[in-house]
């Protein structure tokens, strides 16, 4: 790969390569069928060059030496048509030949297939055992694997990450009534990750039975309690994508004119960290060859940085930040979160409790849409739980969806838990495609929204 | 290759059944930041999708181990088919059997020749035609656009002697739109897809969400309360979801389906009644195509006639499951199959459009996000662009959301006579509900 960039740098400004192969395997059971299956493997290779004005790319599955140079070959050829020249110049970052790897505590191929169907079995029946009105429990274990080399003329990157996921989900239905919920977490590692602790079954049992035949709220403007969960959708609406600084370029985000200026409370801090040990959108580089590192995106209430990609830090001149991603070799890199959070504060559950006269606990996030110019923000979540009088009181509403103005969101978050917490099942997508592996995460947040 | 692969899957004596599916994709892209390019990008893939089958017998009965893997060029063979075969011992399911040989397919075409000869020029004529609409513009301007074109072989075979090839092609346009100046810049992007390179009708497109993008700089919240609303362009792409997961094989078999035949999928329905097909054999339409992806002859079926639910949409899999599959020991016709869900076509009301946009009612086109609930039938979405209908005029909203439950909003629904077609939907261009929610000032 070395010698094929360094072969195209002879007639463009710019090249690198990279490589990247997705591997791993899937166990699902339910409570009538299962399946045990090879992810759909990735595995290609992307060719780009810079002609000083514009990125011209090639994506092949052909590996072969041959392959790779035809491809080359076809590449340089195309940016001489487009025309080489421009103002523009890409830095090639520092010196840096390096091999990272994750380690698996309990490495998945040292667990033979039978186990891991006798673990999902066992979950799949638990859960099918824990309450009659499930009529589909599903088990699932998955495991992961990314291999990724970048090249350009500075560096020569290799990264092998590993991650494992656990999910359990239920089914129940009560007459004409129907209602699903899951739980589970996706961490870097190995089989170590397929353990569901016995709370987690207790409470999506529970919460689902709740929610099978609850109301919905009567829509207003609310005191409100996010949970971690759903403090952490909040933060990945709310300033990630707002912040993806390909959207400066585009025109696309509010956040480029507020850069320094307050957009929340004084106790908002939000963070974005490809570097998290442990979290499972985390990484050692990303897909353009930055080294990873966290990037505070809103500090005591004022925002301070984007989250950027290769191309939109070049032209507008700003600070790269390990942010530049690709669902996969067949598509282009853009600048995409990993794992965002809130920071956490110094209160506490029951302290935000204490002071709700009248509001609602959220929990069990589904998902949200972001907004990045009008800053409109919408989540949708599976459950509210009343709070009276400081209290809550078991009266549950379902789905749930808040809707509202982001700055005004911000500036009502009132107190702040003291501990933040990640969650790894998370996907997302960049509008309506483009799906890369992120989490999201936070404290305990109380603040005011206008819930339907 | 696609005989190598065969060749050894018949190889194995552990195997009672196998497929292979053979994907030749190319995909040119073009990404526009204004009116410059950003990048352009050619894509190469081939892929193998390999299924094995292997039936067994177990504690006395007889149950289907299967697995599936995907095969690329210079992978070894040999250690994928041994672990396939491992993960099939793991696996117990309800047998169930491939598609025979003796389909009888019913195509759609579903292929832009212009892409698959020339895709640059299809591209170069897009990007054009984008700068052109753009241009005419006085007071909207391009922030983005991407535009794909992507031409896809398959070809498709399997241990009972089906064998069976097809291609398609489709083409992808997102783009976004800004107006207004300063704190008052606003935006309206939009995502379109489509087989054939005339159907991606740029200009009228553009200067569609350029009067979007115009409304969007006037538009308020509407108003809390119970409201009556008409569900247009985007809304109606996903509105249908949760029909279409209750009138499938896996809810069926799973136990949630809410559907029986000969039943009302709706109690107690006080507007007009829905029938709904699903479609494979629409030209030009995103859920058309001749087989599934095992090879399975689709068919257009008649799910729901006046609220009552005739026939479920079944692949292979659950039809052999729910038995309706016409299966035998040597194979299988397919029987009951029919493939899953294709294309949504709804039959259209009697009344015009402009009829269900009386004083009051809603018009929502568009969402920040609208999916409902396959499995509840719950739905919610932020709404980016609708209009209020007030003395005669549509005035315009944005923000605050709409919300129901699939199940009962159908109840009080109306359908218009105008009919539309979009990318997996042909039907009524509104489709009226009474009495949602919306949550707004």
């Amino acid at each position: 790969m070395s010698e094929i960039v360094s072969g195209m740098e002879k007639t463009v400004p710019y090249a690198c390569g990279l490589v990247m192969e997705t591997l791993g395997e899937r166990v699902v059971v339910m409570t009538k069928e299962s399946r045990i299956e090879p992810l759909d493997p990735s595995r290609g290779a992307v060719l780009t060059v810079f002609t000083g004005s514009e990125f011209i790319e090639r994506s092949t599955s052909d590996l072969t030496p041959e392959g790779l140079r035809k491809a080359a070959r076809e590449l340089v050829k195309s940016a001489e048509l487009a025309g080489i020249g421009g103002n523009i110049r890409i830095d090639p970052g520092e010196k840096m030949e390096k091999d990272f790897d994750v380690k698996e505590a309990v490495p998945n191929d040292s667990v033979s297939l039978k186990d891991k169907v006798s673990r999902c079995s066992e979950y799949m029946e638990k859960l099918q055992g824990m309450d009659g009105r499930i009529v589909n429990a599903v088990s699932v274990y998955a495991y992961t694997r990314n291999r990724e080399l970048y090249v350009n003329r500075n560096k020569v990157l290799f990264q092998d990450l590993k991650r494992g996921q656990t999910v359990i989900q239920a089914v129940m239905k009560d007459g004409e009534n129907t209602a699903q919920l899951h739980e589970g977490d996706s961490r870097q590692g190995g089989y170590e990750n397929s353990v569901i602790p016995e709370e987690k079954f207790v409470s999506l049992v529970r919460d689902c039975g709740r929610i099978l035949n609850a109301p919905r709220l009567a829509p207003g403007y609310y005191d409100c309690i996010f949970s971690p969960e759903f403090a952490g959708i909040t933060a990945h609406e709310c300033f990630g994508h707002g912040t993806e600084t390909d959207m400066f370029l585009k025109g696309r985000s509010r956040a480029q004119e507020y850069l320094n200026k307050p957009v929340g409370s004084a106790l908002v801090n939000m963070f974005d960290s490809p570097a998290c040990e442990g979290a499972a959108a985390s990484f050692f580089f990303d897909h353009e060859g930055q080294p990873a590192s966290r990037t505070q995106i809103i500090k005591d209430g004022v925002l301070v940085s984007g989250i950027t990609d290769l191309n939109s830090a070049t032209r507008l001149g700003i600070q790269r930040t390990a942010n530049g991603r690709r669902e996969s070799c067949e598509r282009k890199a853009y600048a995409r979160m990993t794992n965002t959070f809130f920071g956490p504060g110094s209160d506490t559950f029951e302290e935000m409790l204490g002071s709700i006269d009248f509001g609602y606990y959220l929990t069990h996030p589904s998902n949200g849409m972001e907004d990045p110019k009008g800053w409109g923000i919408q989540l949708e979540g599976y459950l509210a739980e009343e709070i009276r009088g400081g209290k809550l009181t078991g009266n549950v509403y379902t789905p749930v969806i808040v809707t509202g103005y982001l700055p005004d969101m911000l500036n009502s978050i009132s107190m702040v838990g003291n501990k933040s917490t990640l969650f790894g099942l998370g996907y997302c997508g960049k509008g309506h495609k483009e799906w890369v592996k992120v989490t999201d995460g936070g404290p305990y947040l109380k603040l005011k929204a206008r819930l339907a | 290759m696609l005989q190598y692969l065969a060749d050894a899957l018949k190889a194995r004596t552990d195997f009672s059944a196998w497929q292979v599916m053979k994907a030749v994709k190319r995909s040119h892209q073009l990404f526009l930041i204004r009116e410059e390019t950003e990048s352009v990008r050619r894509v190469d893939t081939v892929k193998y999708y390999v299924t094995v089958h292997q039936e067994r017998e177990e504690a006395g009965k007889q149950v289907l181990g299967e697995s599936s893997f995907v095969y690329l060029e210079g992978d070894d063979i040999a250690p994928k088919l041994d672990l396939a075969a491992l993960m099939a011992s793991r696996v117990s399911n309800q047998p169930w059997l491939l598609p025979g040989p003796d389909q009888r397919y019913m195509g759609a075409e579903i292929k832009d020749n212009s892409i698959v000869a020339n895709p640059d020029k299809v591209i170069e004529k897009v990007k054009e035609e984008i700068l052109h609409a753009v241009g005419e513009f006085q007071d909207v301007r391009l922030s983005s656009s991407e535009l794909f074109a992507d031409y896809t072989e398959y070809e498709l075979v399997n241990s009972l002697g089906l064998k069976v090839s097809s291609a398609d092609t489709d083409m992808l346009f997102d783009f976004v739109l800004l107006t207004g100046e300063g704190h008052g810049e606003v935006e309206s992007s939009g995502f379109k897809t489509c087989r054939f390179y005339k159907d991606l009708r740029i200009g009228e497109t553009l200067r569609k969400y350029a009067q979007y993008a115009r409304d969007s700089l006037t538009a308020k919240l509407p108003e809390n309360g119970k409201a009556d609303i008409v569900f247009a362009e985007e809304a109606l792409d996903t509105l249908f979801n949760s029909f279409i997961a209750h009138a499938g094989g896996s809810s069926a078999y799973q136990g949630w389906s809410r559907f029986e035949k000969d039943r009302p999928v709706i109690d107690a329905p006080e507007g007009e009644l829905l029938t709904m097909f699903s479609n494979p054999q629409l030209p030009g339409m995103m859920k058309s195509g001749a087989f599934d992806d095992s090879g399975l002859a689709r068919k257009r079926v008649e799910v729901i006639r006046e609220n009552i639910f005739k026939r479920r949409t079944l692949d292979k899999r659950y039809s052999d499951y729910l038995g309706q599959g016409g299966s035998s020991r040597i194979g299988s016709t397919g029987g009951e199959a029919t493939g899953a869900f294709a294309n949504v076509e709804v039959e259209a009301g009697a009344k015009k459009m402009d009829e269900l946009l009386a004083e009051g009612t809603y018009l929502l086109l568009r969402f920040s996000t609208f999916e409902p609930n396959p499995v509840t039938g719950n739905f919610s979405g932020e709404i980016r662009t609708g209009y209020r209908i007030e003395g005669g005029k549509r005035i315009p909203i944005k923000g605050g959301s709409v919300s129901g439950v699939i199940q009962d909003a159908f109840r009080r629904a109306w359908f218009s006579s105008d009919k539309v077609t979009r990318p997996a939907y042909r039907g009524p261009a509104g489709i009226k509900l009474l009495g949602l929610d919306l949550a707004g000032e």
